[in-house]
C-alpha cells in the first residue's frame, strides 16, 4: 500500500432478518490506488459498496473517509464529500438525455435556484452553457461524443455502462466506487472501461472496484478483498489471492 | 470468411438520430402562434358561449400544468386537486371579503396558503410511494370537502360563498372578455416560466427523482427537499386555479369540488400526456370541453323525445362513463398519452419521405448471400427445429435491428447466436417467441418452427407450441419458493423426478423463496423451470450474465445435460463467447442486426479477425 489512507471500512455486519450479508468485513484503499473487491454471486460485494454510499445502514462497524466518519451520512451528503458511484444496472435513467444524466454530476457546482431558472437569469443560461460543455468535453474525451442528444435508455447496454461510468467522472470525485463496471460487456468492449480507470488512476481517483472478470481484477487492482458469503478471505496483491487454493475454490473455479 | 465479412464494408442502415434541436424549436414556434392566433380570434369574434367556456379551459389548464409538474416531472401521484382548487378558492372567498381583498392580492395569499398545503402532504410522500401516496391525498380531499361543507353550515352560507367582482385599477374584471384576457396573459407566462425551469437544473433534478429516487439519491441528488419543492410548487399553482375559478364563477361552493373533479385533471394528463406541459393543456382543453360539445350535439338533434332527451338528461353520467373508459384506454394503449403519440407519428411520417429514396437505393446494392456454400452443410429438412429465413426486426423509429438473418437450429444440437451489445441478438429471440414489448416492431421474413410459419404469433401461441424462453432478467418471483415456481411451471404442477439429479444443488433449497437465492441459483431456477416443461426449443437469454466463471460453468454443464439426456434443441443467445463455443455445436455471430459469420466453434475459434472483432476471445 502506497500514500495516505483514503478509504477505511472496519468490521463491517450488515444483516437482511436473518441473512448475514457481511459478517466483519473491512479494508483501507489509499489514495489513488485502484483496489477490487471480488467473490462469487451473493458474497455480498455489492452491499459492501451500498454500506459505504450509505444506501444501507450497516449493523455495526465504521466506514471512514480521509479519516472522517460517514456511516452516518445521507447518500447524496456522501457524493457532496466527492465519492461517486457507478451502477451495476443502468436501468434507473433510462428516459434521461445523456446529456441530463452527465449533468446530475455538476449538482453542487450549477445553480439549482427555482425562480432563477424560471426567469432564464443570464447568469443561469451561461452556467447551463459551461455545464453541458464541460459534460460534452469528458464524452469526447471517452469517444462517446456522438450519444451526447440520445435518451439513455435508447442505447447499447455497454455505451451505458460506460456513459455511467463517465458521469462519475463529472462530478471530480476523489473516490469511485464501480459496481461491476464489465458485466454484461464483451471483452472487446472491457478495455474502454479499463481505459477509463486509467485515466482515473491519471488523477490521482481512488478506484474501488466489484468486478467479476478475473482478467479484467487481476491486470488493472492494485490489491483485492476476496468475499465469501459475506466473510472476508483476505486482502492482498491479485497474483497472491487468485493463487490461493481456498480463493480458487470458491470462486475462480478453473 | 473474408467474403462473409465483406458485407460489414456496405455502410449500414443510417443510424438513429436523436431529434434535432432545431426542429423542436420551430415546432415551438407553431404551437405559440397558433395558440396566440386561437386567443385573439376568442376575445375579438368569440361568442360570449365560446368565452365562457374558454375561460374554464384556462383555469383548468392553470390546474393541470400544476398537477403534470407533481406527476409527470417529479413522479409523484396525487389525486389531491380537487382539493387544492378548493382551498384556493374558499381562501380568495374569505380573503376578497376583508380589506385584503385588492385584486390580485387574494391570489397571491392563495398561493401561499396552497404552497403551506403542498408542504404538509409533500411530509407523507417522503415515505410512501404509489398507490399508498395517491391514497393518503385522497384522505386531504375528504378532509377538505368535509371542513368546507360544515363552514358552510356555521357560516350560514349553505348556496356557497359569494366572491366579490374584482376590479383591477381602471379593468373591469367582471367583464368575462376583459377577465378571460387575463387568464389566457397569466397561462401563458405560467408556461414560460415551467419551461424555464424545467430546462435548466431544477427540471433534470426532478427528472432524476420520477426516474428512481434511489438512484437519484446515490448520483448525489438530495431528494427531499426537491420532492417538497415539487409538492409546494405545484400545490401553490393548482390553488391559483382555484382562487381564479372563485372570481370566474363567482360563487364558492363545496358541491364543486367532487372526487370526480379530481379525477378529471388526471384524465386531462393522462390523455394528453404526462411528459410535457403540452400534454397537460390539450388534456385540459379535450376533458373541459367534451360535455359542452356532448350537449351541443344533443341539442342539435331533433327535440320532442328520443335519442335527443335521453342524451341531454344522461350527459354527466355520460361524460362520466366516457371518463372511465378513455382513462383505461389511454392506460393500456397509449400509456405515454395523445401528444408524444403525435408527435412521433409526426416525425414518422417526416422520416418516411426521407427513407423512401435511400432504402430503394441500397436494395439495389446489397450482395446476395453465397447460398450455395450455406446450403451444402445444412441437414435435411426434417432434421430441423427451427429455421428463420430473412428475418428482419425493425423498430418504430425506423431503426433495423434484425436484417435479413438466415439460421437454422437442428433437432437435439445446441446452437450459440453470439455478438456484442446491441447486435440484434434480443430481437431475434423476441421475433421468435413474439415477446414485444409495446414498442411497434415489424417483422419480416419467416420464423419455421417444425416447418409452420410462426412469426407474428402471440407468446401465449408460440409457448403452447412448446417454445420456451428463458429471458435475460426478470424470471423468478422473490416471495415464492423454489418448489413453488417448478410446481408453477411443470405441466399439471408435477415436477418429474429426475430434478434431483439434473439440479441437485436447487433440491437442497426447494423450500427457500426465491429471492434469497443467489444470483447463480436464480439462472438455475430459470432454466430448470424451463427444463419442467418439456420444451420443443429451449431459448436462453444472456444465462452468464453477471455470474462468477464457477457458476457459469456449472449451468453450462446443466444445460448440455438436458441437452443430452432429454434431447431438447437449445438455442443459446451470448455475449460470453467463450463460454458459449465450449458447449455449443454450431454458432452464428451477429454484427449490427447480421449474421458477419457462422461455423462451428472450432472454425470460429481459430478465425483471428472474428476473435478479435465480435467474440473478444483473443489473449
Amino acid at each position: 500500500m502506497t500514500g495516505p489512507v483514503q478509504l477505511e471500512v472496519r468490521s463491517a455486519v450488515l444483516t437482511f432478518g436473518g441473512l448475514v450479508a457481511l459478517d466483519d468485513v473491512g479494508f483501507t484503499a489509499a489514495d489513488g490506488e485502484i483496489f477490487g473487491i471480488v467473490g462469487p454471486n451473493g458474497a455480498g460485494k455489492s452491499a459492501l459498496l451500498n454500506c459505504i454510499t450509505g444506501v444501507y445502514r450497516m449493523d455495526s462497524g465504521s466506514v471512514r473517509y480521509r479519516g472522517q466518519p460517514i456511516e452516518r451520512l445521507k447518500p447524496h451528503q456522501i457524493a457532496a464529500l466527492g465519492v461517486a458511484r457507478t451502477f451495476q444496472n443502468t436501468d434507473y435513467f433510462k428516459h434521461l438525455a445523456v446529456e441530463d444524466f452527465l449533468m446530475l454530476s455538476l449538482m453542487s457546482e450549477q445553480p439549482t435556484s427555482i425562480v432563477a431558472s424560471a426567469l432564464a437569469l443570464p447568469r443561469i443560461r451561461r452556467r447551463d452553457r459551461e455545464g453541458r460543455a464541460e459534460a460534452r468535453g469528458f464524452l469526447e474525451e471517452f469517444g462517446l461524443g456522438a450519444y451526447a442528444a440520445h435518451t439513455l435508455g435508447a442505447l447499447p447496454y455497454g455505451v451505458q455502462k460506460r456513459i455511467d461510468i463517465v458521469r462519475a467522472l463529472v462530478a471530480k470525485p476523489s473516490l469511485i466506487l464501480m459496481d461491476e463496471p464489465t458485466s454484461g460487456m464483451p471483452v472487446a468492449e472491457r478495455g474502454a472501461v479499463a481505459d477509463i480507470i486509467r485515466h482515473a488512476r491519471a488523477r490521482a481517483i481512488t478506484v474501488v472496484v466489484v468486478d467479476h472478470d478475473v482478467d479484467f481484477v487481476r491486470r488493472e487492482c492494485d490489491r483485492l478483498l476476496v468475499l465469501d458469503r459475506g466473510a472476508s478471505l483476505g486482502v492482498g496483491s491479485p497474483d497472491e489471492l487468485l493463487t490461493r487454493e481456498d480463493v480458487i475454490q470458491a470462486y475462480v473455479g478453473v | 470468411m473474408t467474403d462473409v465479412l465483406a458485407i460489414e464494408a456496405v455502410p449500414a442502415a443510417e443510424p438513429e438520430q436523436p431529434v434535432g434541436r432545431g426542429r423542436a424549436r420551430r415546432a415551438v414556434l407553431v404551437l405559440w402562434a397558433a395558440a396566440a392566433v386561437v386567443c385573439i380570434l376568442l376575445l375579438t369574434v368569440g361568442s360570449d358561449f365560446q368565452l365562457f367556456v374558454s375561460g374554464f379551459v384556462l383555469i383548468y389548464a392553470i390546474a393541470a400544468i400544476g398537477l403534470q409538474w407533481l406527476m409527470g416531472r417529479a413522479g409523484q401521484v396525487s389525486i389531491g386537486n380537487a382539493a387544492l382548487i378548493a382551498i384556493g378558492a374558499y381562501t380568495t372567498a374569505i380573503v376578497s371579503d376583508t380589506s385584503w381583498g385588492v385584486f390580485p392580492v387574494p391570489v397571491i395569499v392563495s398561493a401561499v396558503v396552497g404552497g403551506v398545503v403542498g408542504l404538509i402532504i409533500g411530509l407523507p410522500a417522503l415515505r410512501l410511494r404509489g398507490l399508498y401516496l395517491a391514497l393518503a391525498t385522497l384522505g386531504l380531499h375528504f378532509i377538505t370537502v368535509f371542513a368546507a361543507d360544515r363552514y358552510q353550515r356555521n357560516t350560514g352560507e349553505l348556496f356557497g360563498l359569494q366572491v366579490a367582482s374584482p376590479s383591477l385599477g381602471p379593468l373591469d374584471l367582471a367583464d368575462r372578455r376583459t377577465f378571460v384576457a387575463i387568464l389566457m396573459v397569466l397561462l401563458a407566462g405560467l408556461v414560460l416560466l415551467l419551461t424555464n425551469v424545467y430546462r435548466f437544473m431544477p427540471g433534470r433534478l426532478w427528472s432524476s427523482i420520477r426516474e428512481s429516487e434511489l438512484g437519484a439519491g446515490a448520483v448525489g441528488v438530495p431528494t427531499v427537499r426537491w420532492k417538497l419543492a415539487a409538492f409546494v410548487g405545484s400545490s401553490a399553482v393548482i390553488a391559483v386555479a382555484g382562487s381564479l375559478y372563485a372570481y370566474y364563477s363567482r360563487v364558492v361552493s363545496v358541491e364543486t369540488f367532487t372526487l370526480h373533479f379530481a379525477i378529471s385533471f388526471l384524465v386531462m394528463i393522462i390523455i394528453g400526456g404526462v411528459g410535457s406541459i403540452v400534454g397537460a393543456l390539450t388534456g385540459a382543453i379535450l376533458v373541459t370541453t367534451a360535455p359542452y360539445v356532448l350537449d351541443s350535439v344533443a341539442n342539435r338533434l331533433p327535440a320532442g323525445g328520443g335519442f335527443g332527451d335521453w342524451l341531454d338528461s344522461n350527459i354527466f353520467h355520460i361524460t362520466n362513463g366516457l371518463y372511465g373508459v378513455i382513462l383505461v384506454f389511454f392506460l393500456l394503449y397509449q400509456p405515454e398519452g395523445l401528444v408524444p403519440a403525435l408527435g412521433r407519428a409526426g416525425r414518422w411520417l417526416s422520416d418516411r419521405r426521407r427513407h423512401v429514396g435511400a432504402a430503394e437505393a441500397k436494395a439495389e446494392a446489397r450482395p446476395t448471400p453465397t447460398e450455395a456454400r450455406e446450403t451444402e452443410a445444412m441437414p435435411s429438412r426434417d432434421d430441423i427445429v427451427l429455421e428463420l429465413a430473412g428475418l428482419g426486426v425493425r423498430y418504430g423509429g425506423g431503426a433495423r435491428a434484425v436484417d435479413d438473418i438466415d439460421l437454422v437450429v437442428p433437432r437435439d444440437s445446441i446452437v450459440a447466436l453470439l455478438g456484442r451489445n446491441g447486435a440484434g441478438k434480443t430481437s431475434v429471440l423476441r421475433a421468435i417467441t413474439g415477446f414485444f414489448r409495446s414498442e411497434e416492431a415489424a417483422v419480416e421474413g419467416r420464423v419455421l418452427l417444425d416447418g409452420k410459419d410462426i412469426a407474428g404469433a402471440t407468446p401465449t401461441a408460440t409457448s403452447r407450441r412448446g417454445v420456451v424462453l428463458v429471458p435475460e432478467r426478470d424470471k423468478v418471483f422473490p416471495s415464492l419458493s423454489v418448489a413453488d415456481h417448478l410446481r408453477l411451471a411443470a405441466p399439471h404442477g408435477h415436477v418429474k423426478e429426475e430434478i434431483f439429479d439434473i439440479f441437485p444443488r436447487l433440491t437442497q433449497r426447494m423450500k427457500t423463496p426465491a429471492g434469497l437465492l443467489s444470483g447463480g441459483e436464480r439462472q438455475m431456477l430459470a432454466v430448470a423451470m424451463a427444463w419442467v416443461r418439456n420444451p420443443k426449443l429451449l431459448l436462453l437469454d444472456e444465462v452468464s450474465l453477471g455470474l462468477a466463471p464457477i457458476l457459469t460453468r456449472e449451468l453450462l454443464d446443466r444445460i448440455v445435460e438436458i441437452n443430452e439426456r432429454d434431447r431438447i434443441p437449445v438455442l443459446l443467445v451470448e455475449q460470453n463467447a467463450k463460454a458459449a463455443l465450449s458447449i455449443a455445436h454450431y454458432a452464428y455471430v451477429l454484427e449490427s442486426g447480421r449474421v458477419v459469420a457462422s461455423g462451428t466453434p472450432s472454425e470460429l475459434e481459430f478465425d483471428p479477425a472474428l476473435t478479435g472483432a465480435y467474440l473478444g476471445t483473443a489473449p
